[in-house]
């Protein structure tokens, strides 16, 4: 049995939701920390499942659907973030009190909240690079642009995020 | 601490809102539902132009035969015409030269 039929024939509707919890986390994590608004994160994350489930039969294995989900989530970030000027939520709504991790600093809010002042791929490769952990090569291959695209926008991501806690930093001292 | 650490953090996944999975399982009920209701019209769509092009080509050779039938039929008959012209035109002067002949 090919990859291909193996994927398609094992995932009726009911394993469809066993794969949509699978993979959600990842999916809407990258619509969350690209768009940072949960409501749109999740319309995104949504779209793209619902698309997954209409392209199932291009799917060829486990490695491909994850691959897969990235691209496409990245694209549809992007593409939100472009159609409309997005507006970032403010990171208090964005991150309600019950989801944000007890030891939320500073730091880690103010590099929520400058993502949302980032261009729409700086975002997603900075969410690809340090929530993924993918290698340089890897973004590239997932966004289907040059390497050098990706290592420029991973650097001057990083050093905008680097400036803004220096500031925040030295305003709160 | 390595300066990245806040970013990795601030990257770390987090869970969609609860009962995620289950609405995207209603959105695709529902556009199965609306892919269920429409291919009936779609396939009855598609038979009925593929019968309609079958039906047009049908009739474009009947059509084409027909007028090649005809054309074929009218170039016999132009043949036969100058066939019994000449004919006639024979007869007339194995007429002509008895009429002659008898006259001596």
């Amino acid at each position: 049995m090919t990859g291909r039929s193996a994927i398609r024939g094992a995932v009726d509707h009911a394993a469809f939701g066993d794969l949509v919890r699978e993979h959600q986390s990842m999916v809407f994590s990258i619509a969350q920390h690209t768009l940072q608004d949960r409501e749109a994160a999740e319309e995104v994350a949504q779209d793209v499942f619902l698309r997954l489930y209409r392209d199932l039969d291009s799917i060829e294995s486990p490695q491909h659907m994850v691959h897969w989900l990235r691209r496409v989530t990245a694209n549809r970030c992007i593409d939100a973030i472009r159609r409309r000027r997005w507006r970032p939520v403010p990171i208090d709504e964005s991150f309600p009190a019950a989801e944000r991790e007890p030891e939320d600093s500073l730091a880690i809010r103010t590099v929520r909240r400058l993502m949302g002042q980032l261009p729409a791929r700086q975002r997603v490769v900075l969410a690809l690079r340090f929530q993924e952990e993918l290698e340089i090569p890897e973004i590239a291959r997932t966004l289907k642009i040059p390497l050098n695209t990706v290592k420029s926008h991973l650097r001057r991501g990083v050093e905008a995020l680097r400036r803004g806690m220096e500031r925040t930093g030295r305003t709160e001292s | 601490m390595n300066e990245l650490d806040p970013i990795r953090r601030a990257f770390a996944r987090v869970e969609p809102p609860a009962g995620f999975a289950a609405r995207v399982l209603e959105r695709v009920d529902r556009e199965e539902a609306v892919v269920l209701q429409g291919r009936w019209p779609r396939r009855w769509l598609r038979h009925a132009v593929a019968a309609g092009l079958a039906l047009a080509i049908g009739l474009s050779a009947l059509a084409g035969w027909n007028w090649n039938r005809q054309k074929r039929g009218e170039a016999a008959a132009a043949e036969a015409l100058i066939a019994l012209r000449i004919a006639s035109e024979k007869v007339n002067l194995a007429k002509q030269t008895v009429h002659e002949r008898s006259a001596f």
